[in-house]
């Protein structure tokens, strides 16, 4: 680790410290912090990497895949919703990964790094985990509702 | 107030990289003329309270059948996430657009040509992965 980037990932450490964030695993050598959050009494965990040179990337899980799969050709209506939510918020990002688990990502130029930008950024994603069960979850019910299918 | 002192500075960083570029001041808008593989690529930016929004419109996935719209919707949302600084999404009429949002507290001139220049990487990460889906039989 060179001095910079032990520089920057302390800075990320001391942000979430400030901000009185519960560290429940780190990885000093992939520059990983993992947090566990509590929105609406539910827990949610939070990945902050840091990926040198220059991105801070904040991640949490939405939903399994395995659930998104049991939707069959549907989950393109929740794809959709997923883009729309994008597009019309400026603090969220939603994305999947080759196994279809959704994730909401935030991601920080360090040459924005401050705390107040880590704060904002870092706040959008339970923000995000409210908004997601709150406009298109109960559409992910509808839609396994109607094809008779059992998602958690 | 705040979003008027954005406005000017990001007129100036274009003025500065010698972008093409259009300035509506009345609506606070900038169009800005790139050239990509010979194609014209229209950059625009709007300022609203607390962000500056960089985007470019990719083209409508409206009238596709719904097999080819899934698997376009999936790639983009992969897309999301493979790269750090793209960001897709589409309007209710099925407009494909990659948005760049920069806290007016986190702009300068570095961090507004990161977003700037992840719009032009999404316009050719659409020509790459998406046109194929889109042309395919």
């Amino acid at each position: 680790m060179s001095i910079s980037t032990e520089r920057l990932y302390q800075r990320i450490k001391f942000y979430l410290n400030l901000l009185k964030k519960k560290i429940i695993y780190e990885d000093k050598e992939k520059f990983i912090i993992t947090v566990e959050e509590r929105v609406d009494d539910e827990p949610l965990v939070v990945t902050v990497v840091y990926l040198p040179p220059v991105w801070i990337h904040l991640r949490a899980k939405l939903i399994d895949g395995s659930e998104m799969e049991k939707l069959g050709g549907s989950k393109y209506i929740i794809y959709r919703e997923l883009l729309k939510l994008s597009f019309r918020s400026a603090e969220f990002k939603f994305a999947i990964d080759d196994q279809s688990n959704i994730y909401i990502t935030q991601d920080i130029h360090i040459a924005a790094l401050t705390f107040d930008v880590f704060e904002e950024e870092y706040n959008a994603i339970p923000a995000a985990y409210k908004t997601f069960h709150k406009e298109i979850y109960p559409e992910m019910k509808n839609l396994a509702e109607t094809q008779k299918i059992d998602i958690t | 107030m705040f979003g008027a002192l954005a406005f000017e500075k990001v007129s100036r960083y274009l003025a500065l990289l010698g972008k093409k570029m259009e300035i509506d001041r009345e609506k606070r808008v900038i169009r800005v003329h790139e050239k990509l593989n010979e194609e014209e690529v229209i950059v625009e930016i709007q300022f609203s309270k607390n962000w500056v929004v960089t985007y470019v419109t990719l083209g409508s996935i409206k009238e596709l059948p719904d097999n080819k719209k899934l698997k376009i919707l999936e790639k983009l949302l992969l897309l999301n996430r493979n790269y750090a600084e793209v960001c897709f999404g589409i309007d209710d009429q099925y407009n494909v657009y990659c948005e760049e949002d920069t806290l007016l507290e986190a702009l300068t001139l570095d961090v507004f040509l990161e977003e700037y220049n992840a719009v032009l990487i999404a316009f050719e990460l659409w020509e790459k992965e998406i046109m194929p889906i889109i042309k395919s039989s």
